[in-house]
């Protein structure tokens, strides 16, 4: 049922594929490959603490992938998007481990190529095992009994599941007589209902209120006796206590905790008890990996260096762990990128994206090697700040000069076209943008499209006459046809006209808008469809912290919806404004670049026609991690 | 009295004079250190994306018969947009750069490819050690491959105007760069590779075809040379 299988480095080598498909041959080059679409699109943007649980869709697939960080490895699995399965979670994690343990060693040295075709029988193993265990489920797969409902919760059976014993409540209510006291006037039904609603955190609290009643309700002896069988059953397994939930899942009674060293026993009398009792399979459906531990521990089995490595003895053992390196876990980093998070979000990062970054930046360090001398912060800090860098760096040439010469040797005019809402800047940074392209011996028309705003084309105006002062010989002209009318008609006028008197670049100034105002993002979304500009940037300011989350996608969520094409257009770049006005607090440049994953063309910087500036990206990133 | 008021007022002056001594040592070995040249000899593999750079790598770190003169560190860059920029972190140590091109679909990557070469051409460190650069024009074997000839032909036509335009951008976001990158090249002549400072070959190979190309042991003298 799968499409694909490929075990990758972080450096790009493939070691292990295997292709189910016809479409998708090792060796064979497929545009929109899914997996260099996952490279492309979420590992190195960043995005992976988004789309890690529940997948990432391509076209038809769905990809899922984990990492393996302390060899460097990313194991990616291909499906069909269709086809809703839901084991593959549990097989990536078995193809993992497999996979690590088979060649774990080899993977660390540096020397040879490896070849690792030979996991392929193993893999296949592991499916068709996988596979088999799930339509098992399936068949065993039965409607939920009422008695399971959480509907059952609230009838007066389900309050009390198990019927105590008579002379057990009578226990039960004097036991309870010192607590309940308080309990004033509530009517029983009344705090059994409260019981329910609390849930399973109060639930021995709520019903010892209602012990004062005259029906029994569920003792409070009797979930006393929980507790102490709970307790019994604990191991202690090398200084750690082996959890409830662990014991809940533990079918097979000779288990002592996780431990694989011991695998044959285990496989013995997991298998043994599976094959007798029919519980197994409803138990087994609730946990993804409960049962896998043992069932597949022959094909789990480690490697003579890993079970070494995880005991070191003596006096020698004492020093490595002093000195070695360290391997990261999730528990530590946790508080740390909390911490991170804060941060970037006191530097006005949106606190959705400083939550996706912090999750992405931590799912790719757990499991790595820290040396004994680096504190966890530097390590996280040496993590961010690239990460950081890749996230502003553009994707693609913001050298918006070379498009216009290109467009110029074709023989028509450049149109760009900006966009925003209200007062961010449009009209202020179009005559700067002007200002630079009529530097550079180009002849601008201006459009004045926002035929809205009272004063919006004589602002224009006069940037217009001051632009053509200012420069000997400079061709900056506006058009415009006053108010009221549609904006699309007048961009489409102003660009032919462009073309007959020989403009070279024509920059559309539309009305500003909120994100949420439908009449008017569709008008946008026709002027945009109707026009095709070469370039749409949006104008946002730097002030705005989560609001540039919700502007961003609500633009680029309208030119799509509204715009009637197949392949709509979309924000092709961003300009910055109100940039020095925000000291250190730079977090909408990130925000912004994240949620579109387009360049920041330009910061404005002041309000001269000179005040553009090209961002960059090292300062950005620096004041960023200022203060950390 | 009056002696000893002023032998004691001396003293933090004293441990100041010495501290500042110490200060001044240590800042000379670390700058002694620092700018040491003996640690250059690092090759950087350079390149877009599916151009050959990770088949070079590991056909360089594998195949016995490639001439390995010495120890040298040899370094695959990612040929994603977002990740290139991290090549200049390894400038300072770079004795040569290997820059892979895929002559199948030059036509179509040309601004990329040129602007990317172009960014390792004005970085300030290849500038100054004038660090030798390879050309690969890979995957020769295919049909529609270009020659090296054709290649750098257009990869010069489009240095040549990159440079312009990028000469006219703006500037960037901090005042203290003092007028950006040097202008490539000579001001009204169109570019040519001969006019930049560094070795620039060109070479047509393949990677994963046949060896007639010999792609890995053209690299394989390039580093020779070099070290």
């Amino acid at each position: 049922m799968l499409d694909f299988a490929t075990v990758l480095t972080k450096g790009g080598l493939v070691l292990f594929s295997k292709s189910y498909s016809s479409t998708l041959q090792p060796g064979v080059s497929v545009p929109n490959h899914p997996v260099d679409a996952l490279v492309r699109d979420v590992l190195v943007e960043e995005r992976s603490g988004k789309m890690a649980e529940d997948g990432f869709n391509k076209d038809s697939w769905k990809v899922k992938w984990t990492f393996e960080n302390k060899l460097g490895l990313i194991f990616v699995i291909v499906y069909q998007k269709i086809l809703q399965l839901t084991y593959i979670d549990e097989l990536l994690e078995l193809f993992k481990r497999a996979f690590t343990n088979t060649y774990g060693e080899e993977l660390t040295k540096l020397d040879a190529l490896s070849d690792f075709s030979s996991f392929e029988e193993k893999f296949d193993d592991i499916v068709t095992r996988v596979e088999a265990k799930d339509s098992e489920a399936k068949k065993h797969r039965k409607p939920r009994t009422f008695q399971e409902t959480a509907q059952f919760a609230n009838t007066v059976a389900g309050q009390q599941p198990q019927l105590p014993a008579k002379e057990e409540s009578n226990n039960d209510s004097k036991e309870n007589d010192d607590s309940t006291d308080s309990a004033g006037p509530t009517t029983p039904n009344m705090s059994r209902k409260l019981a329910a609603l609390r849930g399973g955190r109060g639930g021995a609290r709520g019903r010892g209120r209602g012990g004062k009643s005259a029906k029994p309700s569920p003792s409070r002896t009797d979930s006393e006796q929980d507790i102490t069988k709970g307790k019994q059953k604990r191991t202690w397994v090398d200084g750690l206590a082996g959890s409830s939930s662990n014991e809940k899942l533990d079918f097979s009674d000779t288990k002592e905790g996780d431990d694989v060293a011991v695998p044959e026993a285990l496989v013995g009398t997991a298998v043994g008890s599976r094959t007798e009792d029919g519980v197994y399979d409803a138990l087994e459906m609730d946990d993804a990996y409960g049962g896998t531990e043992d069932e597949f521990a022959d094909i789990l089995a480690p490697t003579e260096e890993e079970t070494k490595a995880s005991k070191p003895t003596g006096v020698f053992g004492f020093l490595r762990n002093l000195t070695s390196a360290k391997t990261l876990t999730k528990e530590d980093l946790d508080p740390l990128m909390l911490r991170m998070r804060d941060h970037l979000i006191s530097k006005n990062v949106a606190a959705e994206i400083a939550t996706h970054l912090c999750g992405s930046i931590s799912a790719g360090l757990v499991g790595e090697k820290v040396g004994a001398f680096t504190t966890l912060k530097s390590a996280v800090k040496q993590h961010m700040e690239p990460a950081l860098k890749r996230i502003l760096t553009p994707r693609t040439s913001t050298d918006v000069l070379r498009d216009i010469f290109a467009a110029k040797a074709q023989g028509r005019p450049y149109s760009i076209v900006f966009v925003g809402v209200n007062g961010v800047g449009k009209s202020t940074n179009l005559s700067k943008v002007c200002f630079w392209l009529l530097q550079n011996r180009l002849k601008v028309l201006i459009a004045a499209c926002d035929t809205f705003r009272s004063g919006a084309v004589e602002q224009l105006r006069v940037h217009a006459r001051n632009l053509t002062a200012l420069e000997e010989g400079a061709v900056v002209d506006l058009f415009d046809r006053g108010y009221g009318k549609d904006p699309a008609g007048i961009a489409k006028d102003a660009i032919h006209y462009a073309k007959t008197q020989g403009h070279d670049v024509v920059l559309v100034d539309t009305a500003g808008r909120m994100q949420d105002n439908e009449p008017l993002m569709r008008a946008l979304a026709k002027l945009v469809s109707t026009n095709d500009p070469d370039k749409i940037i949006f104008v946002g300011e730097a002030l705005v912290g989560n609001e540039a989350v919700d502007q961003l996608t609500k633009f680029n969520q309208a030119l799509k919806d509204f715009s009637g094409l197949q392949t709509p257009r979309q924000i092709d770049g961003i300009i910055l404004t109100k940039f020095d006005t925000i000291d250190d607090k730079v977090g909408a440049a990130l925000s912004m670049t994240y949620i579109t994953g387009q360049p920041i063309l330009f910061v404005g910087m002041g309000q001269t026609y000179t005040d553009l500036r090209k961002m960059n990206v090292k300062s950005i990133v620096n004041s960023l991690l200022a203060g950390l | 009295m009056m002696e000893i008021a002023t032998s004691a007022s001396n003293l933090p002056l004293i441990a100041a004079v010495l501290s500042l001594l110490l200060l001044v040592i240590v800042g000379a070995i670390v700058y002694r250190l620092k700018s040491t040249d003996g640690k250059r000899d690092t090759f950087l593999i350079t390149g877009l994306s599916d151009s050959g750079k990770t088949v070079l790598y590991y056909r360089l770190q594998h195949e016995e018969e490639v001439a390995k003169p010495r120890l040298v560190h040899i370094v695959d860059l990612p040929g994603h947009e977002k990740l290139r920029f991290r090549f200049s972190e390894f400038t300072p140590i770079t004795k040569g750069i290997v820059f892979i091109l895929d002559s199948t679909t030059l036509n179509r990557n040309i601004r990329s490819v040129a602007e990317y070469l172009y960014d390792i051409l004005v970085n300030k460190h290849v500038q100054k050690r004038e660090v030798p650069i390879l050309v690969l024009c890979n995957k020769n074997d295919l049909l529609l491959a270009l020659g090296k000839e054709k290649v750098q032909e257009l990869v010069e036509g489009e240095i040549d105007r990159l440079r312009a335009t990028r000469a006219a951008g703006v500037e960037a976001q901090d005042e203290d760069r003092n007028g950006g990158d040097d202008f490539l090249g000579y001001e009204n002549e169109a570019f040519k590779f001969e006019h930049v400072p560094n070795a620039v070959t060109f070479v047509s190979c393949s990677l994963i075809g046949d060896d007639d190309f010999g792609g890995v042991y053209a690299v394989g003298e390039f580093i020779a040379n070099l070290t």
